[in-house]
């Protein structure tokens, strides 16, 4: 059992928003002079002056969590199978700080932990060992103070009452947030608007779409104001451009509010759009934390592609780069592939005469997918630093953070929304190590004949493209877990051919997931 | 000192006293029935058949005790008798049967996480999911008196209402083995033997149809160590013209059982239920199915 943590523990403590009043936003003074410290958005004036001071600690403060589940006792398994015969780690000492106004998001395969690690949070499954403090409230000792600080929103929209309409889904879980009824009403025509579902208060949960329905739930994490969101794959059951909608009011609201927000995710785009605040973790343990940046610089080894007017040119380059330089050389129709992270200025007066009948030139990164994958597969670097960072500065003007572009409709590739960023100025972003340099843009990223910025990237979007020349052959149909091409963009599992929707195969295995622990495939927890 | 330990606010100290803790029960009750309620009134043809099953009832009672000879045993007047009996026993069994049927149908219907995560007293949640159903059986026993009236209950008028008190203490104590129940089905999430078993000892030991008198003496025993006994045969000494005369348990004896009931059970219900969530916490079942 974990000890618990007492007030006697820290003495003094203030909290994360030093004298900050710790009353739920109904339950104070409308102009308490002891108001609350968090800035206050103009559509909020029951929260606190927009002069006060900014939080300086953490809202969400995870310290060496480990989750065992252990075999059900005799007894219990008389009453309720389990198919947990020996201890299973779910969690396994894992350190996370969330800040106010960072949106940071859990990526795993299905079964890495992420469900358990939010049930945690959320006072749902008692840790085996390890603090979990929400708001400076010790989420083991006091899990029902811990819980009005917190938002939170399932995995599934089964949560909602289907028969209800908006308005009672809210109003219901209004009154067991202790919301008086005199501002209810009020707040309910509040949040709808927030979410967007504010003309269709009166319809029910059956007649709203996925997207709709995921926009109640948050609506519903919403209703109390809370501290942290934590948001279990909000966008699992929505078409791409909702999802992207959806997690950009999101970012809009923790910067806006000063909200911490966590979430799972399965979705490339999301997970390249936060970032600066993503969280690896596989059977349990942290992978990654940190920027994606900084995995593109420690795992990525982009190749060098070069396209040629004909085959028997390619062909014939080739043969003159291997006999000119020990590079590892590809060739795949056309083009060849030049490993090694070689410069264009190094290749390619190498090609002597052959130069002429050269096209074009890509110098093309590893897919987020296939990053992923690897990472996942352990062949990158594990992260020996917990994923604690220095409180974020406080931006220059409030506002969202950046997402990717808006996919155009009918994208069916997640990943491919995650378009190439140009190199920003200097700064801890640009930074690589061992002096390595940027990664250019490719000549042709946004025009040329590819599509959503691909260049002439193969049409299936894989990186490498498909070894034809028994290179880096890779099961047939393979495909990471974590691609999202079915066409819904609905989670992890859309193995199998045609995953992008025409025709070809993105040549990586699958993440390691499907030999995982056995528990929580769908939602977490041992059964 | 941990880092999550340095980031820990002092326990804020809790609101003890009774009334704002009774004040917030009563909103997350109310919450509960008014759930409850639009529920009902979304499938209203189901609504309208279960308020017509206690017609059926009454008036079946009405020709079996056209058959039955009423003799001293049942206070002079079987109808009477078993019909007040059966108001009873609907009383208690909404109480024992709906704390883990509810909670079945939550769990099943995958809401029950999204209650838990709500800051709200975990052991709120059975009482809150129950108060419909609770407050339906009420009316619907009522509304089985008024029928019954016409076509000859009889009642004292003066014992109504010990025969009321009585009726409470024992839904207090059928609460109390509804909250075990619930404990129950927090952990085995499906059926529930524990309501099985008891549901069939009532019927056939606590004096719903004929006396407990009639049981041979093992059964008898058995019989008074159930709470619907004492409650059944107390309404009826305080209700029934004539119910004094009534073998079996005094109604002192049947309000101190029901008291001592509710003053032991209740505890022990609470802190089984109690411990039921922090096995679902610990093995991570709470909210699954």
């Amino acid at each position: 059992m974990p000890e618990r943590i007492r007030p006697s523990d820290r003495p003094g403590w203030e909290g994360p928003h030093e004298g900050r009043d710790r009353r739920a936003w109904y339950d104070r003074p409308s102009a308490s002079p002891a108001a609350p410290t968090r800035p206050a958005p103009a559509t909020r004036s029951r929260r606190e002056p927009p002069s006060a001071p900014r939080p300086v600690q953490p809202l969400v403060v995870v310290d060496h969590l480990t989750k065992v589940y252990e075999p059900s006792p005799a007894w219990m398994k008389l009453l309720l199978k389990s198919s947990i015969t020996e201890p299973v780690t779910a969690v396994a000492d894992l350190s996370l700080e969330v800040w106010p106004g960072q949106v940071f998001a859990v990526v795993g395969p299905n079964g890495a932990g992420k469900s358990t690690l939010f049930r945690v949070l959320t006072g749902l499954i008692t840790p085996t060992s390890g603090r979990v403090a929400l708001a400076g409230i010790d989420v083991v000792g006091d899990a029902r103070t811990a819980r009005r600080h917190i938002g939170f929103m399932p995995a599934e929209d089964r949560s909602l009452n289907l028969r209800h309409t908006c308005w009672q889904n809210l109003a219901f879980h209004g009154r067991l947030q202790g919301i008086p009824a005199s501002k209810l009403r009020p707040r309910i025509d509040e949040v709808l608007e927030t979410v967007g579902l504010g003309h269709v208060p009166d319809r029910t949960g059956h007649a709203l779409s996925s997207g709709m329905r995921a926009r109640l739930q948050l609506a519903r994490a919403l209703l109390h104001e809370p501290d942290i969101l934590i948001l279990d794959e909000p966008t699992g059951t929505i078409d791409p451009i909702g999802a992207h909608d959806l997690l950009q009011l999101v970012q809009r609201l923790a910067a806006e509010r000063q909200l911490a927000v966590l979430l799972s995710s399965h979705r490339l785009e999301e997970i390249d759009a936060l970032e600066d605040n993503v969280l690896f973790i596989n059977k349990g343990e942290v992978v990654h934390t940190g920027s994606m940046d900084s995995l593109r610089a420690v795992m990525e080894q982009p190749i060098l592609r070069l396209r040629f007017d004909t085959p028997a040119s390619a062909r014939a380059a080739l043969d003159h780069l291997v006999a000119a330089r020990d590079l590892p050389v590809t060739i795949d129709g056309t083009e060849v592939h030049v490993g090694g992270n070689p410069s264009p200025g190094v290749v390619l007066p190498r090609l002597g005469d052959h130069l002429a009948r050269l096209e074009a030139v890509d110098r093309s990164r590893m897919p987020l997918q296939e990053l992923i994958s690897r990472l996942m597969r352990g062949e990158g670097p594990r992260s020996d630093t917990p994923a604690r960072r220095p409180a974020p500065a406080p931006p220059a003007a409030p506002g969202p953070r950046p997402v990717p572009a808006r996919p155009a409709a009918g994208d069916t590739a997640s990943w491919r929304g995650a378009s190439w960023r140009p190199p920003a100025g200097p700064g801890p972003r640009d930074a690589r190590p061992n002096g390595a340099a940027p990664t250019p843009p490719p000549p042709a990223r946004n025009g040329g004949n590819g599509r959503n910025g691909q260049g002439w990237l193969p049409s299936d979007g894989s990186w490498p493209p498909p070894p034809t020349n028994g290179h880096d052959a890779a099961p047939s149909g393979a495909r990471g877990p974590l691609s999202n091409g079915n066409g819904n963009g609905r989670g992890p599992a859309a193995n199998g051919a045609s995953a992008n929707g025409n025709g070809h195969h993105v040549p990586w295995g699958p993440l390691p997931d499907a030999d995982g622990p056995g528990y929580g495939t769908n939602g977490g927890g041992p059964r | 000192m941990s880092t999550a330990a340095a980031h820990l606010a002092p326990r804020p100290r809790r609101g003890l006293g009774l009334v704002p803790r009774a004040k917030r029960a009563w909103q997350v009750t109310s919450a509960f029935t008014w759930l409850g309620y639009t529920e009902e009134l979304a499938y209203p043809l189901n609504f309208a058949l279960k308020q017509a099953q206690p017609i059926f009832t009454v008036v079946v009672y009405y020709f079996l005790s056209l058959l039955v000879d009423s003799g001293p045993n049942v206070a002079g007047d079987y109808y009477s008798f078993v019909v007040v009996g059966a108001v009873v026993l609907r009383m208690l069994d909404s109480g024992l049967g709906s704390f883990s049927s509810t909670l079945e149908a939550t769990v099943d219907q995958g809401r029950l996480e999204s209650l838990l995560i709500e800051p709200i007293r975990w052991k709120l949640i059975p009482f809150g999911l129950a108060s419909w159903s609770i407050l339906t059986s009420a009316i619907t026993a009522a509304f089985m008196v008024l029928l019954a009236l016409p076509i000859g209950l009889h009642v004292s008028l003066s014992g109504v209402l010990p025969g009321l008190l009585i009726l409470v203490l024992g839904i207090g104590a059928s609460h109390a083995l509804g909250i075990v129940a619930a404990a129950v089905k927090l952990l085995s999430k499906r059926g529930n033997p524990f309501v099985t078993i008891y549901g069939m000892a009532v019927v056939l030991l606590c004096g719903l149809m004929f006396p407990v008198s009639s049981l041979p003496g093992p059964l008898q025993a058995a019989s008074y160590l159930l709470p619907p006994t004492y409650a059944i045969q107390g309404v009826r000494r305080t209700v029934l013209p004539g119910g004094e005369e009534l073998t079996g348990p005094s109604t002192l004896t049947s309000v101190l059982a029901l008291a001592a009931f509710c003053v032991i059970v209740y505890p022990v219900s609470l802190w089984l239920y109690g411990r039921a969530v922090d096995v679902g916490r610990k093995y991570g079942t709470l909210a699954g199915y």
